[in-house]
């Protein structure tokens, strides 16, 4: 039962980080958030649900991206405050993983 | 080497241009903050307040030229005739792709090259507006407005 948990669990990462790759190989030359956040495979990461939330706030911990929309719309929450530079919105949602458990 | 010829890959134009890399990659800011002066958050017009994301003047519906020109002009640009360098002047050039949206902006530093963030990759001066146009899968499209205001302005 577990193993088979821990199964599923590892080929949701496997998903997830293929889909990562993809979406930051094929987005990274656009300064447009927009183009950056309608990408398919940013949309196939939010479809995941909510199982997607710890590997997203991995994902940033390790390489910094654009994940804040991705975020907000699994966690229905938004530890940011408007006026954050890029660096203070990533350790707002590491914070904010960190205080519900899902990251170290 | 190996970051010109990632750039070059995504920006053939450059293959043939006068360019330097001038920084290292970094989400941190994009090429319209860069345009502005800024490098601490992305700018880009979105229709919903989600930090980092800033535009200076406020969520917005669209992202076309138009919303464009009236941000910088909020800066105090005015749109001008051409991205030859003038003396006491800073200059600002918007890059539209073949959908006539806003794709990219270069700014013109006091020695006349040019400087642009690319997307998330790293910053380069460039001598020409020309090395980063290119159709949508090897450039930024194409240069369609250029903007100055005095220098000192804010």
């Amino acid at each position: 039962m577990i193993a088979d948990i821990n199964e599923t669990i590892s080929k949701l990462e496997q998903n997830f980080n293929a889909l990562a790759g993809k979406w930051q190989s094929e987005t990274c030359g656009f300064s447009s958030i927009t183009k950056k956040i309608t990408n398919l495979n940013y949309y196939k990461i939010i479809a995941m649900g909510k199982p997607a939330i710890p590997f997203i706030l991995r994902s940033l911990k390790n390489q910094p991206d654009h994940w804040f929309v991705a975020l907000k719309a699994l966690t229905d929450r938004d530890p940011t405050n408007p006026n954050d530079s890029f660096e203070q919105a990533v350790e707002a949602w590491l914070n904010w993983g960190r205080s519900e458990g899902l990251i170290d | 080497m190996g970051d010109s010829i990632s750039l070059e890959l995504r920006y053939q134009s450059l293959r043939s241009s006068d360019y330097s890399i001038t920084s290292p990659r970094t989400p941190n800011y994009n090429c319209v903050a860069w345009a502005a002066g800024e490098d601490r958050r992305p700018w880009w017009p979105i229709p919903y307040d989600t930090a980092p994301y800033y535009w200076p003047l406020g969520e917005q519906e669209d992202e076309s030229l138009d919303v464009f020109i009236e941000c910088f002009q909020s800066l105090g640009y005015e749109v001008c005739d051409d991205e030859n360098f003038e003396p006491g002047f800073e200059k600002v050039a918007i890059y539209v792709d073949e959908d006539g949206m806003p794709s990219h902006m270069a700014r013109q530093l006091a020695s006349g090259v040019w400087t642009s963030k690319c997307g998330d990759l790293e910053d380069i001066s460039h001598q020409t507006l020309s090395a980063l146009e290119g159709d949508r899968s090897y450039g930024y499209g194409t240069v369609v407005c250029i903007m100055k205001r005095q220098m000192g302005e804010i």
